[in-house]
């Protein structure tokens, strides 16, 4: 365990809601309560959920732009949100990201090679003309040539700007890049190729990816290990054949029912009715009972413990236990 | 080959700030800040040629009688003291450009500074910052300004100081405005993300971004800082070395009803100069505010 690139430990992040003149709190909007999880050097993690879920929330913690309520974030063994100075740099420097709409995310006003250039030119001393020849090389990389060098960003398709947001990202040579819904603003056509390019990116730069998500069809195309997420609790992890194989928990299962498939049966599909509770106020026991076609009394009162299904798959749910005692016993 | 080119081509064309200046002039124009862009052009290649275009010099007493009225040689006529009025409304311009500009870019310094600061770091900063900038904004600029000069002695910094001071509020708040919602768009969050640096952050990617919002109301600015200028003068509040329109006005009004045109050239260029920025203030402030535009 000590390989791990990342490790998150007990995350919370609650975000305090405030009414009145003196900002009184009346209450916490939950976003992410006790996540635990690690992201090893050359994996692939993907963390899915529906909207609310605080998988954002978790990619802002660890881009340092919120400060987690409690909990660590261990980088190279050392807690990010405790670094100061040339370690913090360095953290910003290993640690990039890519977000979701490449065109809110460039700065309208600058032209490919200022989006480019700017993070390098805080961090590496170069000549003019060797930072041009740098970055015309990272956007060979990511698949465009030096036409693009001194096109703005409103110029450009939403794959190109895709392609130089993670050029940006690549261009300090991190080790760890956070793929904030990277494809969905995207044509599914340039989906996959911005898929195609990240993962040869990895395989290249070997690089690790935080790919957080709400669409289950890439997931499976590009991830190594799944984080499912609701309402701020993990539900099930493991490995990303495991949970495509045999998922555990039933809110994975109707997730996983919930992509598009041609070829199934009708009525095999399970359809979540509702909406996810309010974070202000969380259900107690099991986050997912109020919705859960199979919650039992149990569900309702007290939290699901871990149960290991594999070395690295888990599942938090009541219903495992008894299958998993029973499994056990016989 | 081409690849030089491009490089080449490249290089010539990366400039770091790009205001949208040069768009505005190139595309879409509209009349107003056509119109204004005229105006100020012809008022400040006339102030910049002032000695060539001149033939008396401006404050001299007695270049001709008394009271001339305008003729071939003296195109505006003559003063109660003889002067040629024509230099010195040539030369008043100058004294009013020069005035509104260095006034303001005291007011845009003061200004933006606490904007960004204020609309940056929030917190105790802003709400201190931002109560300051209240009470500034409160008291009467022109009054204001009246009493810094009467305080502090009647010379050419001390006004265009005087106007400065009063006139940065306004612009703190724009800016401060811009930053808080430019602050929260995903782009500046990106660049946090990369690690840059907050002065980074504030100068190259929010100001550059605020500046097309702040730009048409520094312009509305200097019109009033040449307004206030006049104004000043007008109350005999001036330094009596340099000419100004706002000073020839108040010695005009005395003898308004035998010598008229004392007061109407001054008045004239006076409005023509003020109606030429405002032209181009609301012209630009129409052109960047999409939903002000008529279709």
């Amino acid at each position: 365990m000590n390989t791990a690139l990342l490790r998150i430990e007990d995350l919370k992040k609650y975000f305090p809601i405030r009414v009145g003149l003196f900002g009184k709190v009346v209450g916490y909007i939950k976003a992410v309560d006790g996540v635990s999880f690690n992201v090893d050097a050359g994996e692939v993690v993907s963390l899915v959920g529906e909207s609310g879920s605080g998988k954002t929330t978790i990619a802002r913690c660890l881009l340092l732009l919120e400060k987690p309520t409690s909990g660590k974030i261990l980088y190279d063994s050392e807690d990010i949100t405790q670094l100061r100075g040339e370690k913090l740099r360095n953290y910003r420097r290993s640690v990039q990201a890519v977000f979701q709409n490449p065109f809110l995310s460039l700065d309208p006003r600058m032209n490919v090679f200022q989006i480019i250039s700017e993070p390098v030119k805080n961090s590496m001393k170069l000549s003019r003309e060797e930072l041009l020849e740098y970055v015309s090389s990272l956007l060979e990389l990511v698949g465009l040539d030096k036409s693009f060098l001194d096109k703005y960003p409103h110029e450009l398709s939403g794959g190109q700007a895709q392609r130089v947001a993670i050029a940006r990202a690549i261009s300090l040579k991190p080790k760890l890049i956070i793929l904030d819904e990277p494809t969905s603003a995207l044509d599914v056509s340039v989906q996959a190729q911005i898929l195609n390019l990240l993962a040869d990116l990895k395989k290249e730069l070997s690089l690790s990816y935080l790919l957080i998500t709400h669409d289950l069809s890439i997931v499976k195309y590009i991830s190594d290990r799944i984080i499912i997420i609701y309402l701020g609790k993990i539900m099930e992890t493991g490995s990303s054949e495991e949970i495509f194989e045999n998922p555990l928990h039933p809110y994975t299962r109707i997730l996983f029912s919930s992509i598009p498939d041609p070829y199934r049966k009708f009525g095999e599909r399970v359809i979540l009715r509702g909406e996810p509770p309010s974070p202000v106020n969380p259900p107690p026991g099991c986050r997912f009972h109020t919705r859960c076609p199979y919650a039992i009394d149990i569900c309702r009162k007290q939290e699901p413990p871990e149960i290991k299904s594999s070395l690295i798959h888990k599942v938090y749910c009541w219903l495992h236990t008894e299958k998993h005692s029973s499994e056990t016993k016989t | 080959m081409k690849n030089e080119k491009i490089k080449k081509n490249f290089l010539l064309k990366s400039g770091y700030l790009q205001f949208p200046i040069k768009k505005i002039i190139l595309t879409q124009m509209n009349s107003r800040i056509f119109a204004g862009l005229i105006i100020i052009s012809i008022i400040t290649i006339m102030a910049i040629t002032a000695p060539f275009i001149t033939w008396h010099p401006p404050l001299k007493t007695l270049v001709g009688k008394p009271f001339t009225i305008p003729n071939n040689h003296y195109l505006f006529g003559t003063d109660d003291l003889g002067r040629d009025i024509y230099s010195n409304v040539i030369y008043g311009i100058r004294t009013s450009l020069i005035v509104g500009l260095s006034s303001v870019s005291i007011a845009v310094i003061i200004g933006t500074l606490i904007g960004v600061l204020a609309g940056y770091y929030r917190g105790i900063i802003e709400d201190f910052l931002m109560r300051i900038t209240d009470m500034t904004l409160i008291l009467p600029q022109f009054l204001l300004a009246l009493v810094i000069v009467a305080i502090f002695g009647q010379n050419f910094q001390n006004i265009i100081l005087a106007i400065g001071v009063v006139s940065w509020p306004g612009i703190a708040r724009m800016v401060r405005a811009e930053f808080l919602s430019i602050k929260e768009r995903p782009f500046i969050e990106a660049a946090k993300a990369i690690g840059l640096s907050d002065m980074k952050i504030i100068f190259s990617e929010i100001l550059p971004n605020a500046m097309p919002a702040v730009i048409p109301y520094i312009i509305l600015q200097i019109n009033a800082a040449i307004l206030i200028e006049a104004g000043l003068g007008f109350l005999g509040i001036a330094d009596p070395n340099v000419p100004s329109l706002g000073l020839m006005l108040n010695t005009a009004q005395q003898y308004l009803m035998n010598a008229w045109w004392m007061a109407v050239f001054p008045g004239l260029m006076l409005s023509i100069i003020v109606i030429g920025l405002n032209l181009l203030g609301d012209g630009l402030v129409e052109y960047l505010n999409p939903r002000l535009r008529k279709r």
